[in-house]
């Protein structure tokens, strides 16, 4: 009986703000709800869907929360967004998720409740798959300004008070990709000075002052910072060792790559001679191609930006891709070449052997030293991604002009633990010393899950299970029983089907339907953005083993030795343990 | 030691702005160009003949600037022959070649006599007035060095080829020559370099 009551006090609200939508003559565009619509509304309640229509056509769809999955505060909110058009999306969200009623209304109640209810944040993660953040700008200017001489002041009230707070909530969760933008920063600065005159004449925003307030010294704190980290320069060594910092000594990893920072890296050409760039990290494919082409004095109309991997295979980069050199394979090349020679380019003879690591013998260090370090190591790279380069790199950065260099530098990290398993094994020639070896890798997974390291720890054990270590039944059979069921069970818990779960999302399911955006698919994407947040937010506090070679493990680590092309090392595998006839 | 290969490696060391790369890209490219991009680090290739077989010539165009200082010891230590370049309308830019002068003695052993190296004062088509390092002082440098020396012009197209034939004629462990199959002996302007 409740269920039912509460169902139709829903049904009341929504037909309440379908009721206000009506009175906004100026919005013409916006629904108008005719006796049969609003009959229909009500009967799809029923059906635990509700659509909006206008002009006969779908552009909100909202289901009602099944209560199975009934949390204490969700039932505050009875509906959740299937899908719909961008701007019905938002005029929902403001309307329904943020509080217009002032301090007297809604207060701490409310709070609590938009932070059960996802769909707020499900929008701030993902708009800008639909709705450009210039786009959401016009629409949030329109929302604030709303012209108010024909008016009730309290509706004008709201519709301002929902706007400042829907801003406070983006800048809070979304940080420097809004700062960074130029047309969100001026939205910005505009909004807090209409705000000023608003609070002159209604007298009645204090609360939202003080947000936006907020708002305004973090962007000023982050401008500062900005100013401070100017002109930061990385560089993508041409051995195939990691992207560092170019200023030598500086050993923080926890350094953010921007847009704007420059990196320095190579350019081949089919010779093999190159060049030395030094460019923004998000300049396009066709800049570096045409920049590199007039270094080397390349006359030819048609040039193309390629990707030689350590195996030989080449990959064309499209013109409008960036992030080009932080997206390379571990010992890809950058290669400029005329359209019609693309056969006629091949590896570098380093690229044949393994990348420069940093001297070390890993039999010499601890193992819990080493995972430990590791660990510090792996948590400053994965600090430095942010969620929407996950979005970026899912739906292809090039849409959105924006780089994914720190996911870059965190994915091939996990390349780099995996290859270098698989490298040092295949590289020791004395069976019982493999054995070794072997062992203290399983033994590292096994701390790097300790200490909650999941990166290494999978990388790692994919590297155990890459067939030129697996195939070694030699050095296998000699492990003890011990090592060899820890192992079953590592392996066990890395369930490929649970890999790329964002991907698979982005892949499985369209972006838009009939117009309208998927939004439960925006849903599960948020939800791995959430996930990533929420590690983040975490302090990585862990008990440092007794330091013994602290500066040597610390080295070691931060450069690993790896061959990245398979065939060589199921060549040296073969060689290690020649198949048995 | 470089290792075996092919490979005829000449690196050009320079202060920022002497005229490094216009001298290999007037070599290599045949142009000049008056705008300065400074460089990292490039590379070039050119067919050359080495004890009559066809072998490259590899130039490693270096960077001059201070800012990244990182690669030096490597070149040295990759390649078989150096150019070393000043300006001759800068004294400072001499002065800057002796401590990569120091480096080249310290990583290929005090005696350079088997070694190919050439000081090389460019711009030399500026008017005297701009000049700050006369044809002379450059000499005693290279003498005192134990090295050879030549005045060069990248924009007039002055001594450059002869700059890189010299060069790869003091090589003595084989008989490398820019000429490939043809007749060496390219001749060097030894005159004093005109004004232009
Ligand atoms: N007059 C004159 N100008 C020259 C000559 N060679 C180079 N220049 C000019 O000097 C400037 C610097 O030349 P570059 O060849 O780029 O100098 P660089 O030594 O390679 O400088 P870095 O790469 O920074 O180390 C350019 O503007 C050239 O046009 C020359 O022989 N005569
Ligand atoms: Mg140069």
């Amino acid at each position: 009986m409740a269920e039912v009551s509460q169902l139709s006090q829903d049904a009341r609200e929504f037909a309440v703000r379908a009721a206000t939508i009506v009175l906004r003559e100026n919005n013409c565009h916006f629904l108008r709800v005719d006796k049969e619509n609003f009959n229909r509304i009500l009967r799809d309640v029923e059906a635990n869907t509700v659509r909006l229509k206008e002009h006969g056509k779908d552009v909100l769809i909202l289901e009602k929360i099944t209560s199975n999955t009934k949390q204490v505060f969700s039932s505050h909110f009875k509906y959740t967004v299937m899908a719909g058009t961008p701007q019905k999306m938002l005029e929902h969200l403001l309307e329904t998720r943020l509080d217009g009623r002032g301090a007297m209304g809604g207060g701490d109640n409310f709070i609590i409740a938009t932070a059960q209810d996802p769909f707020l944040d499900d929008f701030l993660l993902t708009h800008i798959v639909f709705l450009p953040t210039h786009q959401l700008i016009e629409e949030l200017d329109k929302y604030y300004n709303i012209d108010f001489s024909n008016q009730d002041k309290e509706f004008v009230l709201a519709c301002k008070r929902r706007v400042i707070q829907f801003v406070y909530r983006w800048v809070t969760t979304i940080r420097h990709p809004v700062f960074e933008d130029d047309i969100a920063v001026e939205f910005l600065e505009d909004l807090a000075t209409a705000l000023e005159n608003d609070i002159m004449q209604f007298d009645a925003l204090q609360e939202e002052a003080s947000l936006m307030h907020h708002v305004m010294s973090q962007l000023r704190r982050y401008q500062e910072d900005r100013k401070a980290h100017e002109g930061q320069k990385w560089k993508l060594p041409p051995s195939g060792q990691p992207i560092s910092l170019f200023s030598a000594g500086n050993d923080t990893n926890r350094t953010i790559i921007m847009p704007q920072d420059d990196i320095i890296f190579r350019v081949y050409c089919a010779d093999h001679t190159y060049c030395t760039l030094r460019l923004p990290v998000d300049t396009t494919a066709e800049t570096i191609k045409i920049v590199a082409a007039d270094k080397l004095k390349i006359r030819e109309d048609e040039l193309l930006l390629v990707e030689v991997k350590s195996n030989g295979e080449r990959v064309v980069l499209k013109d409008n891709d960036i992030s080009i050199p932080t997206a390379l394979s571990i010992n890809g090349r950058i290669f400029v070449s005329p359209k019609d020679h693309l056969d006629a380019l091949t590896c570098l003879s380093e690229q044949e052997e393994a990348t420069q690591g940093i001297e070390g013998d890993i039999e010499m260090f601890g193992t819990k030293e080493l995972a430990y370090y590791m660990t510090l190591f792996d948590w400053d790279l994965f600090w430095c991604v942010h969620e929407y380069e996950l979005l970026y790199h899912t739906f292809g950065r090039h849409h959105f002009g924006q780089i994914t260099a720190n996911l870059d530098v965190f994915l091939r990290r996990f390349n780099e633990i995996q290859f270098w398993v698989v490298t040092e094994i295949c590289m020791i020639g004395s069976l019982s010393k493999r054995v070794g070896v072997l062992r203290k890798f399983i033994k590292l997974a096994a701390y790097c899950r300790e200490y909650q390291n999941l990166n290494a720890f999978c990388a790692i054990v994919m590297g155990l299970s890459n067939v030129a270590v697996s195939r070694l039944s030699n050095t296998w059979d000699k492990l003890p029983s011990k090592f060899r069921k820890l192992y079953t069970e590592f392996e066990s818990m890395i369930d490929p089907s649970r890999n790329h779960r964002a991907y698979r999302v982005s892949v499985g399911n369209k972006t838009s339907l009939d117009g309208l955006v998927n939004f439960e698919k925006m849903h599960m994407l948020a939800q791995t953005m959430r996930t990533i947040r929420f590690c983040r937010s975490r302090h990585l506090v862990l008990d440092p083993p007794s330091p013994k070679s602290e500066g040597e493990v610390k080295s070691y680590i931060s450069c690993l030795r790896v061959i990245d092309n398979q065939r060589i090392l199921t060549g040296m595998s073969q060689k290690l343990e020649p198949r048995r006839s | 030691m470089p290792e075996q290969s092919n490979d005829y490696r000449v690196v050009v060391f320079g202060a920022g702005g002497v005229g490094k790369s216009s001298l290999v890209l007037r070599f290599v490219k045949g142009t000049f160009r008056e705008s300065y991009i400074p460089t990292i680090e490039d590379t070039y290739r050119q067919v050359i003949s080495c004890n009559k077989n066809i072998c490259t010539l590899q130039i490693t165009d270096t960077t001059g600037s201070h800012q990244f200082p990182a690669m030096q010891r490597l070149s040295i230590s990759k390649g078989h022959a150096f150019i070393l370049v000043y300006s001759v309308c800068s004294r400072q830019s001499l002065e800057e070649l002796k401590p990569i002068f120091e480096v080249i003695k310290e990583l290929k052993g005090p005696d350079l006599s088997q070694i190919p190296i050439m000081l090389t004062g460019n711009k030399c088509d500026e008017s005297a007035e701009l000049r700050e390092v006369s044809t002379s002082e450059g000499q005693a440098q290279a003498a005192e060095w134990g090295i050879s020396f030549m005045e060069t012009s990248a924009k007039t197209n002055h001594n450059v080829k002869q700059l890189f034939q010299e060069l790869l004629n003091l090589e003595k462990s084989r008989n490398v020559s820019l000429n490939v199959g043809g007749k060496t002996n390219s001749r060097v302007a030894k005159d004093k370099c005109e004004l232009m």
